[in-house]
This record gives C-alpha cells, structure tokens and sequence, in this order.
C-alpha cells in the first residue's frame, strides 16, 4: 500500500495534454480530484509512470445552467460544487442527492464528477443520475471534439469509450422536460460513507395519472451502470398503480446482473433493486413537486 | 474561604491532549526521525500451513540499499509471550522456524535505507514452502485425524479451563424449565486509528531503546530482553502517544524484536510500521467462540443453575488465548446468583490469524450468549425480561465461590432506572413492527488479580515528588493509550495533595525513568491500580510533610492536618494554614536539602483470582427494522451503569460513545470475513466500522455506588460498556422482527431468511 514513484505534470492547456498522451501513451493517467486513482496506484490495482493532472487545464473550467442548453459540467468541476449548485438542485434533484450523500466533505472537495464518471466503477454514484437525465458526454481529442450519450461512455468495470488520446471535457445535461420528476436512491450497509451496495436513478413524467416518460438506471447491479429497459417497457404508457410499480420492480429485479461480492451477494442486490425501484416509483409519484 | 475545600472528584475536565491530537501536534510513533534512520518491513507467510524448506535471502541482501536482513535461521529461536507464568504456553516465535501457521504469518524482516527498498527487498527473499493441510474452523480443529497446527502437541487444543460449584445434577433435576442454546460470535478487528509501529535504536554499549506503540512498556521491556538475549535493565521501552489499542497492543509482536535486532545488527536506528492491510489481515482480532449454553430456572424465574462450554479459535498460536478461556467462563457466572455453575473452556488452534485480547476480552462474547439466552428464557417464562433479571441479580457481597467477592454493586438500580429512562413498558407495548426494544446488561473487571505475567514487581507503582513553588511531579509507567488515564491520575494526585490540576507534571511512558513498574493497560485495570498506587505515593509524602508543620497548630493528633486550595491546615482551624511550598521547603531544608518524594504501589490482595472490583450495568436499545431489505437501524441507545464514583463525568461518557461506537460495528457491520485462511476484507472500506453518521443519540445515567477497593470509590467504564450493547441491539431486533440473533453478526440477509421462512 504505498504510492509508487510517477511522473507528475500539470498542463495548464488541453493541447499540452494531448501532446503528453502522446508522448507517454498508455505509461500515462490522467488525474483529476485523484481520490481513486491514487488509491488505485497505492493498492497495486492501477500502474502508471507519468501522472496528468488535469485542474489547472482551463479549457475543463466552468458549470453552467440555462433553460436552453441546460447543465453544462465541466470536467474539472468539483463534485462539491455541483452538489452546492442551486440550479443542479432545482432542476436535477436527483443528480443532487446523489452527490450530496457521495462519500464523505474531505472527497467531495476534492473529487469531481467527471472523474467519477472515468472511473467507470459501477457503482459511480453520479453515473445512474447523469445517465437518467439522457447526459451527454464530450470528449476531446488532438483532432477535434466529438459528443456521444453518457450511456455509451461506459464500456466495462474501468473501461471507458474515451480514446488513447482524448480528454472528457465535459458533460451536458439537457434541461428536464416541464414536469418530470426524479429522484435517486442508494443503499450500503454502512450510513452514506460506503461504496453503494445498489443505487439507482428514476425519472419519470406523468400526464395525469399516465406515465409519459420514464428512465430508470440501476448501478452496480451489471458491469457498467445499466438501464432497466424493461422496467421502462412496463411503466411507459400505463397508468400509476401500486400494482404497476410492482410490476415494475420485478422487471427490474429480472432484468439486473449482479454479482456477490464483499457488499453483498448477488440475490441479496436483486432483492435490492426490487425494493428500491419500487420506492422510487412511490417517491416520485407522491412528491407534490416536480 | 469555605470550610470544605473544592474537589476535583466528578468535576467535567476536559482531555489535557485532545488539541493536541485533533491539530495533529501530538507525536507518535511514526512521527519519529532519528539520523541515519532504516526503515524496515516484514517478509508473511502465503500459506496458511506449511513446512519452511528453505529460504534464500542472498538476493534481498545484494539489493543496493538494503542494510539488513533477518529470517528464521539468523536469529534464537526463543519462544515468548504474555503468559511467563506457564512456559509450555508459550508458542510463539518471532520469526518462523520449521514452519508457517497462518497468512500473514511472519518469515523474515528487511531494513533498508528508505520504505520502497524494504518492500522491494521483501520480492527478493526466496522461501520454498511445502503447503500441509489447513484447519480453519473449531470443528475442524477438533475432528478426528486433524492437522496439528504445533507438532509438538497431541491435537489442536490448547489448553482447557474449568470452573465448578454448586450441585449443577441436582439444578436440572429440580428444574421446572431448561433451554439450550448455542452461539457463536465473529472475529472482527480492533480497527485502531494508529496501525503498529516501532523505533528501535542501539547504543554503542549494546543497549537497546526503542519507541513503540504499545498498552504495555513493560511487557515489552521483558520480553524484547529474553528474545534479544539481554538482561531486562539493558532494554528501555518509551510509549509516544498511542492512537488506540483496545488489546490488540498488549504483546511483544514481531516487528518490535525485527526492528531492535537490525538496529544493532547495522548500528542504525530502525522504523517499522504497519500497513492496515497488514493490521487487518496478519494483526490480532477479536476470539471468534462457540458457547453452549445450557440453564435450568425454576417456574417463577429463578436460576437455579448453567453449564457452558465454550470453544475459542485462537488461530496459530496462544497469545492471550489462555486469559481469554478463563474470562468467558467468569463472564459467564456474572451478572446473576448461579447457585450451580459448571464451565469448561476449550481453546483451539486453527490457521486463522492468531485471535488476542480485545476490549471486553470474553465479556462480549460470553455475555452475547448469556443475555440472549436470559432473554429467550424471558420470553418463554412469560416473565419481563427486566423482572428476570431483577430476581436473579447479584448484590453487594455476593461471591462466585473460589473466583472473586463482589464488594460494590448498584446492578439492581441499574435495571430500574433504564427501565424508567428507557420508558421500557410503554415503548414495548406500543412498538409497531419493525420496531423494537431490547435489554441487555453487563459485570466488568477493574483490573486483573492473576499474575500470569509472572511480574517480580507491584502491579502498578508510581512517584510522587514535590517541590517549594507549590508544585508536584507524578512519575508512572501506567500507560495512556488514548483512554485517558493520564489525566485521570494526574486529577487522583491534585485532589489528594489538595493542588490544582496545572500544578501536577506529569513523567510517563520511560521503564527507564518511570518506577518499576505497571502491568499497563488491560483489562480496565489503570484507574483502580495506578490511581491507588498514586494515592499511596501521595499519602507518604503528606506524612512527611504533616510531620514538618504539626508542631505549628495546637493539634490532638496529626491526622487532624488536610491538603487543600494549595495549602496545608488542621481541619478544625483552616484559617491557620501554610502554604503547600513553604512546607516542602522546610521539610527540604531539615533533611539536608534532600528533594521530597516518595513511591507507591499497588497490588491486589484477598481479592480471589480475577478482579478487586467489579462494574455494573443495563443497556436497552431502540431499533428499528427495514422490514424488505433487512437493514437495522439502531435508533436510540439507553445505558444505566455502575462504575462507583465517577472521577470524571465527560471521561465516562468518552467511554461509553466509543463502546456504543465499537459495539454498533460488532453488532451489525463489522467481520473480518475469512477464506481459506485469508482475510478478504483488508481495507476500511471493506471493512466496516460505524462512522460518526451511524451513530444513535445516547442518553445515559450513572448510579451511584462506592467501591471501598478504588480511588476515591471508582471502579471500571472503559471495557465492560462494550458489551451489552449487541446482544442488546439483538434483543431488539427480535421484537421488530421476531428473528432471534444466535450467531453474530446481525446481517439484514439473516433477517430477511427468517422472514421468508416464517411466511412460507
């Protein structure tokens, strides 16, 4: 357990990052708050020589929200303002809560959201929030930016769709339809400063007592945060009932892949989810705010 | 002036080193940096069993940096530990010789001129093991045809204690109802705050200092000596600030003898400190047991007697095992009149990582057992789980025959008032479900009477000098290790010589400065023991210092003078008095200058084989259950307790946050979970201790009670507030549930199994 020796650079410009990705290929990491990477390297999970620290690079700066482009994140915005933003609040409640009861104050100063997304553990507490809102992520590369759904931004338990290389930039949340509603959900057997052992967004728009839209993101229950289209399926179209939100929780329960592990077993996550998502259906629909 | 002086008994102080450790000032073991400093590591056993072939270190000692290298076959093969008083119990080496017995089991040590060149020498050291078949639970220990862990024994017990009075045949044939039940409990880690470490430095003569984080200077002055092949007084042991310990820092471990051997072997200063994957995996925990218990009552709820058996996996090697085995049957005996009692305790080797002493040490598991089974008997009595105990609770003066004489005990008030505080009958009766109430109570040693240390020395002892300007110095080996004993003597010392607190200096924690000597802190041993051995140091020097000034008042008898507000003066006349220095200064000055001082010690007399004192208390707590995923919640946490006089009110309550703290996690979240052998859960994220999130609002009361054997009437609260508090939560978690908690820990999959069955 101890940090074996790197080389540390802090390029202020995406372009200096691109030119040491370059230079030390996969020798090379980047870093942004480092609350996982520098465990991971301490714990012999991860190796690298060459260390790219990614705050002082200016082009990642900023978070902003406007009615139009919604929320934009840059990648080395801290998970404590996020948190502390009140437009994330209002519009984003989900994502809110989510990183408001992420780890611990000390993490959440330094840790970012897009390091938690790069991280690609699937029990990332932002992921399943991001994901339910339909986040985009973009990704920056030597020639040129490109944009795809935070959804396919996860490949595998560490894997990511990001080039060799190429930077997240940042991460774009289209503002909430008029109405929706959602919430997240995370359970550990621990108080909030644990790894979740589940967690899940929903996001849900009604007309009337109908369900328009619904979004559900289930972590750590499948090697990449996963959406439970048939949980989807059985909700979209019908009217709430407690049946419906039944129905819906087995779907989910059916449909998750999770495996045992020191957190829990694996029947034990399933029972999980089946509760949770029922819950989370029940929470949305009697909220008196969107 | 008031007639009465002010006292410092019971008075709110605050912890003289909280800033300290909060700003991160205060120094441990860590913290240290001598010139030329080597920084050493420990080459672990992969194996859980298996025979040493060979090991080639030739490699690790070409590796540029590496200074020193020691396996097995460079150094005595001298078998130590705790328990001197029985040499056939001492199994253990500091490194292995023929063989290894666990993961994580120690082979060899490097010391290297910086940390990575130690970890990387450590690759280098090539060690040929032949795996042997593995034992890893009792029952496997204890089958037929077993691998023996220690060869030189028969099978893997160890040892076995008994104890056995009364008419026991007789009890179950009288009774009107018996019940049987077994238990069993999981190993779980101290999780202190500071992992083990250790400074160890050479003299030029051959002397040894070293720094260590330890409960027990003097244990590992001795032991270091016999294992280095010294005399004890060439050995000089200094205790920094310890960040915790909880029992699992009571032995000479390893690292302490690795490090002192390279730092004579290469003449230079050598740091040795734990990982906390190395003090989750390879470090002592918590005796996971087995207790059968079997009790007879008759119908309106009298005991009328109890046999328990009790199996112990020690792990490799015996430790503190033996203490251990005793306890759980004494624990067993508390509590309650057992008019007939039998216990056998039967402790086992496996290749677990060796088990040691941990807060409560057998009280928590042996009071999991016996309280549930007090409160499944309740149940089936159809009798109040409080009233139970009510009619069976011991009293002041009763005795466990041939073991120990109870000689304060507030047990009964305890129950009554957390009945009334708790609000016990109306909360039960209005629990919803998935809500709970539960009850469970405590007895706990103040320090230990068997001498299995074999100590020459008083138990604990202590200096007392005083000076002209009104000041004092308390000189003790009593160890603080964050419990916060210094301030408590140092409060014992004040109000005795009637000074303030700023006016003590307090010198500690040198077996070369301090006087010989204190066992050090275990088995809540410290304010009784020191705090007597300082009241005796204390009392000599006020008869020399009365002597001085009795002829000043016009006095019947010398018992007549008293120290307080700084000053001497006779009782009857507190106006006529003299200053506390202008006396010291006379007594000096008719003694030839002679500095004024006296020793004092403590050691327990006629106080049967376990403890002088014992404490008291009842816990009840609140909990609620998700009742679909299982999760308990512990709500609220209720405690009445006996510790005779409180010395210090917040010292207490630290105590009993911190038990509540540690006993949440043995209750619900914390198991070392083990594999073959191998701890899976190596960090504190897997690893779960309650954090200050989990923590439930606590109300507690203290009664009153005076212990003629402590200081000042007190007796312990830093160990036996460990254990009711799980089988308590337990307790409750059966009525929100009806799922009754037989071996710990409470996991919500054991909950929610019950549930389905019961549906089904």
């Amino acid at each position: 357990m101890r940090l074996p020796a790197f080389e540390y650079h802090a390029p202020t410009r995406l372009e200096e990052v691109f030119t040491l990705l370059a230079e030390h290929g996969p020798a090379a990491k980047l870093m942004a708050g480092g609350t996982d990477l520098l465990p991971g390297l301490k714990s012999g999970k991860r190796h690298c020589e060459h260390v790219i620290a990614l705050k002082q690079v200016e082009e990642l700066e900023g978070l902003t929200f406007d009615e139009t482009n919604g929320l934009v994140i840059g990648a080395r915005t801290l998970l404590c303002d996020v948190g502390g933003s009140e437009a994330v609040a209002e519009h984003y409640p989900a994502l809110a809560k989510a990183i408001t009861t992420l780890a611990t104050v000390q993490v959440r100063n330094k840790a970012t959201v897009a390091g938690n997304l790069c991280n690609a553990s699937p029990c990332a507490d932002t992921a399943t929030p991001l994901c339910a809102y339909g986040a985009r992520a973009v990704l920056h590369g030597p020639d040129g930016a490109r944009e795809l759904p935070l959804e396919e931004f996860f490949i595998g338990p560490g894997q990511t769709a990001i080039g060799d290389r190429e930077v997240l930039e940042r991460l774009v949340v289209p503002r909430p339809a008029k109405g929706l509603r959602s919430t997240f959900f995370k359970f550990s057997s621990r108080s909030r400063v644990d790894i979740a052992a589940v967690n899940m967004s929903l996001t849900l728009l009604l007309k009337g007592e109908g369900i328009a839209a619904a979004s559900l993101f289930l972590g750590t229950v499948a090697p990449t945060p996963m959406r439970a289209t048939r949980a989807e399926k059985v909700l979209v179209g019908e009217t709430i009932s407690p049946e419906l939100f039944e129905r819906a929780a087995c779907a989910a329960r059916d449909e998750c892949k999770p495996i045992t592990d020191f957190r829990a077993t694996a029947e034990y996550k399933r029972r999980i989810v089946h509760v949770m998502t029922r819950r989370a259906l029940e929470t949305v629909t009697t909220e008196t705010t969107a | 002036m008031s007639p009465r002086r002010e006292t410092l008994i019971g008075k709110r102080l605050p912890r003289p080193d909280a800033r300290a450790k909060v700003t991160g000032a205060a120094e441990y073991t860590d913290d240290i940096q001598l010139p030329g400093m080597l920084y050493g590591a420990m080459l672990r056993s992969p194996h859980a069993h298996a025979k040493i072939v060979s090991i080639d270190a030739s490699r690790a000692r070409a590796h540029p940096g590496v200074k020193c290298v020691i396996t097995g076959q460079d150094v005595p093969a001298i078998r130590y530990g705790n328990w001197r008083l029985i040499p056939p119990l001492l199994d253990e080496t500091a490194l292995a010789t023929d063989k290894v017995r666990f993961i994580g089991d120690e082979v060899a040590a490097v010391a290297a001129v910086d940390k990575d060149t130690a970890l990387a020498a450590l690759e280098l050291i090539d060690v040929e093991y032949e795996p042997l078949p593995a034992i890893f639970s009792v029952e496997e220990a204890l089958a037929e045809g077993a691998p023996v862990v220690h060869a030189e024994h028969e099978n893997n017990v160890s040892l076995t204690r008994d104890i056995d009075y009364g008419d026991l045949e007789k009890a179950f044939a009288e009774a009107d109802y018996v019940r049987e039940d077994t238990f069993t409990t999981h190993p779980v880690s101290h999780a202190y705050m500071e992992p083990c470490s250790t400074v160890a430095k050479c003299d030029p003569d051959g002397r040894i200092t070293v720094w260590t984080s330890t409960q027990t200077p003097y244990y590992i002055q001795c032991l270091l000596a016999k294992t280095m092949e010294l005399r004890e007084n060439d050995v000089r042991v200094i205790k920094p600030a310890v960040g915790g310990g909880f029992g699992g820092k009571m032995e000479l471990r390893p690292w302490d003898f690795a490090a002192a051997w390279m730092a004579r072997e290469t003449g230079r200063p050598v740091k040795i400190t734990m990982s906390r994957a190395e003090e989750l995996s390879a470090g002592r925990r918590r005796h996971p047991v087995t207790i059968h218990s079997k009790i007879a009552f008759k119908k309106d709820g009298t005991i009328l007697g109890k046999e328990v058996t009790a199996k112990l996996d020690g792990g490799a090697y015996n430790g503190m095992g033996p203490t251990a085995t005793f306890l759980i049957g004494n624990f067993g005996a508390m509590l309650y009149r057992f008019p007939s009692y039998r216990y056998r305790g039967i402790y086992c080797h496996t290749n677990n990582t060796p088990a040691g002493a941990m807060r409560g040490f057998g009280a928590p598991q042996a009071l999991f057992a016996g309280e549930m089974q007090m409160n499944l008997a309740a149940q089936e009595l159809g009798i109040d789980p409080i009233e139970l105990r009510l009619k069976n609770a011991m009293e002041n003066g009763d005795e466990i025959p041939g073991v120990a004489t109870i000689s304060s005990c507030g047990f009964r008030e305890c129950l009554e008032e957390v009945r009334d505080l708790s609000g016990w009958e109306e909360r039960r009766a209005t629990c919803k479900p998935g809500e709970g109430l539960g009850l469970a109570c405590y007895s706990f040693i103040s320090g230990g009477v068997f001498n299995w240390f074999n100590t020459k020395y008083p138990f604990s002892s202590a200096e007392v000098k005083v000076f002209d300007d009104g000041t004092a110095q308390l000189t003790t080996l009593a160890a603080d290790i964050g419990q916060g004993s210094d301030l408590i003597l140092c409060q014992i010392l004040a109000e005795e010589l009637g000074l303030k607190l700023e006016d003590v200096r307090l010198v500690t924690g040198d077996t070369a400065v301090c006087p010989q000597s204190d066992l050090g802190t275990w088995g809540s041993r410290v304010t009784l023991m020191a705090g007597n051995a300082v009241r005796d140091a204390a009392r000599k020097v006020k008869e020399q210092l009365f002597g001085i000034v009795s002829l000043d008042f016009d006095l019947n008898v010398i018992h007549e003078l008293e120290c307080g507000d700084g000053h001497i003066y006779p009782k009857s006349k507190p106006k006529k008095r003299i200053p506390f220095g202008e006396v010291v200064s006379r007594a000096q000055k008719a003694n030839r200058g002679e500095p004024l001082k006296a020793t004092g010690s403590y050691t327990p007399r006629d106080s049967g084989l376990v403890s002088p004192a014992f404490s008291f208390g009842a816990q009840v707590a609140d909990v609620s259950v998700d009742l679909e995923t299982g999760m308990t919640t512990v709500e609220k946490m209720y405690t009445v307790h006996d510790c005779g006089t409180e010395l210090n009110p917040m010292a207490v309550e630290g105590q009993l946050e911190g038990s509540i703290q540690m006993s949440l996690g043995y209750a619900l979240s914390e198991e070392l979970l083990m594999e073959e052998g191998k701890t899976l859960n190596q960090t504190l994220l897997d690893y779960k201790v309650p954090v200050a999130e989990d923590m439930p609002p606590s109300i507690s009361k203290t009664v009153e009670t005076f212990e003629p054997k402590g200081p000042f009437g007190a007796k312990e609260a830093g160990e036996g507030l460990a254990c009711p508090t799980a089988p308590a939560i337990a307790h409750a978690v059966h009525q929100a549930t009806g799922y009754f908690c037989k071996d710990l820990p409470i996991r919500p999959e054991k909950i929610l199994e019950f549930l389905e069955e019961s549906t089904e």
